[in-house]
């Protein structure tokens, strides 16, 4: 059964073999290492002079790809932890972002910046966050991160298909090594795909069959494994839970989108990862009620990580960043 | 028979999965204790599995299974013991796993059955060991409700009765009350110590009106009206006051009453016996209409008046707040009332009164006694 992280690898391989003008670019993803969490591994193997390992300089890994991108490439390139690409963040707003507009739409950037973003694994502070919130807004520039019931390779091939801008792509590291929805592991959860909203592929899921949610969920990336699990769990409960994963982050889900999967009487959580303030999970909520999606002001829940920084230690991880415990406990108090 | 389990072991912080890649031993070997008998390997690393003590060992796992952390993957025995036993152990044990984890209750059902302020016992006893879910609580309220229902055990409105015992008016507001089918006076308050400890038809008086609030948080009173009606600028006091602080008034009308099409009411009115509202008539809140009053069709009544028995209005008449009628009084039609007026016994209105009028009549009849032969 295919992993999130075999899904990514798979998807690399064939990028790849079908497109020659892929280079691929980054800290130690050459084999046999394979990259930190080996999204890389056996790339260079087959084709050693596509796969360019850099030194630690994510500003100059971001800049060439730039730069080759500009000259016909596709590339790809791997910041090792979301947490370094601030020192890219020039580069992106700056530069990549920026030379479609500026040069007349003569040229475009089709470069995709791929970077795992999350914590629970006991990484610390500086290699657990989620910031992905600073590239939201920023015109020219896409976000996209699948969840687990994503097929993350193939939003990486549409990305290389279909996309002639900067995409960050943020993978989320707490979910490499599981298994993929749509190969099984779903269990008694049952998932539909939404056809056509625009370049967002949104996915649902939903724990039971032929009735309404109590429930819904909005999030996205790696927060899927613990929206999922709570699922699974409720099954036996009775408590009807609709959960919504869009892939692309940098763009609001459309109205048209969202009306026949948001009935009226429910209640609504809207969850991230990273720290709340000013976030993903604000710009959710206030297109929501500016739709008319919230009926009632005391059914909905905006969820998050404590603003603080991210502890080394598990235990006191799991305090700071939202889980499992934590959206159980609201779907209860909402529901009670 | 000693049986221990040997299950994967912590798989570091990277890994929650791992595969079983060798094993050392084969089933029925003996082991010792502290002896490596199999290697797990994550996308990290590779983890030695070790026995946990001497005794014989026999594989769950083969070579190449995907494991998670804690999952069982060899058995250790004490004494040799049959493979085919193995599998029975394992089954015994997850099932024996599983009747711990069965869910009896469903969260759902739980919910919905707190909500309802139904006990959990209950419940399960009436599920009759089977697992209670959402479609048991709501069969169970539907069976209890109607059983209830058919041996009486139904709420009616309990309604406090706030003054009025000097003057009967809270005597004839509990006698109405009691000819009436889905309400039930519980408690009167008035201000007269004098009449504190006693009841009127069996309604205790129970103290001062400040005692309300003590009914109110202990749930033993839904509703309250007002039965006094010679001060009405107290009376509309008293409704607002309470009203304010969100006491329910609830209407006191009499099964003989006969209320005819449209007719609308407020709150917190009386409305005695024989009493006729007309067609089209719209009755304000808090007004105390005493038996025998006929308000003919199209009438407007405000709010905080009272009525003396016998007052008869023709059509359209309008009475604003807090007019006082006396007894035996006759209006003509399209005839208004201002307000804070005061209408004397035996009046014959023709024409409309300000507001703050007093109408006084002038009887002209004697009183004397009987001669007896």
């Amino acid at each position: 059964m295919k992993t999130y992280l075999a899904s990514l690898n798979n998807a690399m391989h064939e990028i790849m073999d079908s497109f020659e003008n892929v280079v691929v670019i980054g800290e130690d993803i050459r084999d046999p290492y394979g990259g930190a969490f080996k999204v890389t591994k056996g790339l260079s193997k087959k084709y050693p002079n596509r796969v360019l390992n850099t030194p630690i300089s994510e500003s100059s890994i971001v800049g060439i790809g730039t730069g080759l991108a500009l000259q016909g490439y596709r590339p790809i390139v791997e910041i090792m932890f979301g947490d370094f690409i601030t020192l890219a963040v020039d580069q992106v707003l700056n530069s990549a972002a920026k030379f479609g507009l500026m040069y007349g739409d003569n040229v475009n950037v089709p470069l995709i910046i791929r970077t795992p973003m999350g914590g629970g694994r006991g990484y610390g502070p500086t290699h657990s966050q989620s910031i992905e919130k600073m590239f939201f807004g920023m015109p020219g520039v896409k976000v996209i991160s699948p969840s687990l019931a994503h097929e993350p390779g193939g939003l990486l091939k549409d990305s290389i298909i279909n996309e002639d801008q900067v995409i960050i792509f943020v993978e989320y590291k707490n979910i490499y090594n599981n298994k993929l929805m749509l190969e099984g592991d779903g269990g008694s959860l049952h998932r539909y795909e939404v056809v056509d909203d625009k370049d967002n592929k949104v996915i649902y899921v939903d724990n039971f069959l032929e009735c309404k949610p109590d429930i819904i969920i909005i999030t996205y990336g790696g927060l899927s494994a613990d929206v999922l699990r709570i699922m699974s769990d409720l099954v036996e409960e009775e408590i009807n839970v609709r959960a919504i994963f869009p892939s692309t982050i940098s763009e609001m889900i459309t109205p048209d989108t969202l009306m026949p999967l948001v009935p009226v009487e429910h209640g609504i959580i809207v969850a991230e990862t990273g720290a709340g303030n000013y976030g993903w999970g604000a710009e959710v909520m206030a297109s929501l009620f500016e739709q008319g999606f919230v009926k009632d002001n005391s059914k909905v829940r905006r969820l998050s990580s404590q603003e603080n920084i991210i502890p080394a230690s598990q235990a006191m991880e799991k305090e700071v960043l939202l889980g499992y415990e934590d959206i159980m406990s609201t779907i209860m108090e909402l529901m009670s | 028979m000693n049986i221990d389990l040997i299950r994967v072991p912590y798989l570091g912080v990277n890994d929650d999965s791992c595969e079983m890649v060798n094993w050392y031993v084969e089933n029925n070997d003996g082991v010792e204790e502290g002896q490596v008998i199999g290697t797990v390997e994550t996308t990290k690393a590779a983890i030695d599995v070790n026995s946990n003590k001497d005794g014989y060992i026999y594989l769950c796992v083969e070579e190449g299974a995907e494991l998670k952390e804690n999952d069982i993957i060899a058995v250790l025995s004490e004494s040799m013991i049959d493979e085919s036993e193995i599998k029975k152990i394992l089954d015994d044990m997850e099932k024996s796993n599983k009747n711990e984890e069965e869910i009896k209750v469903t969260k759902k059902a739980e919910l919905l059955a707190k909500k309802n302020n139904i006990n959990l016992k209950e419940l399960t006893a009436f599920a009759k060991g089977n697992k209670v879910n959402e479609k048991t609580v709501i069969t169970f309220l539907e069976r209890k409700n109607s059983a209830d229902f058919s041996r009486g055990f139904c709420d009616v409105e309990r309604i406090a009765i706030i003054g009025g015992v000097a003057g009967g008016g809270a005597l004839i507001v509990i006698d109405s009350i009691l000819h009436c089918n889905n309400q039930q006076a519980v408690v009167i308050f008035d201000q007269n110590e004098a009449y504190h400890g006693k009841s009127i038809l069996g309604v205790p008086v129970a103290g001062n009106i400040e005692m309300l609030d003590e009914y109110l948080e202990e749930g033993k009173v839904d509703s309250v009206v007002i039965a006094f009606n010679k001060n009405l600028q107290e009376r509309a006091k008293v409704y607002q006051e309470l009203t304010d602080k969100g006491v329910k008034f609830t209407n006191v009308i009499d099964v003989s009453s006969n209320l005819r099409s449209k007719v609308v009411i407020g709150k917190g009115n009386v409305i005695l016996g024989d009493v006729y509202i007309g067609a089209c008539s719209r009755i304000g809140n808090n007004n105390f209409i005493s038996s025998n009053v006929c308000l003919e069709h199209g009438n407007i009544l405000e709010s905080h008046c009272a009525f003396g028995p016998g007052v008869i209005t023709s059509g359209n008449v309008k009475i604003n707040d807090k007019v006082r009628f006396g007894t035996g009084i006759f209006i003509e039609p399209n005839v208004e009332i201002g307000k804070d007026s005061i209408i004397s016994s035996g009046a014959i209105l023709r024409e409309s009164v300000e507001a703050g009028t007093v109408v006084r009549v002038s009887y002209n009849q004697e009183y004397s006694s009987r001669k007896q032969k």
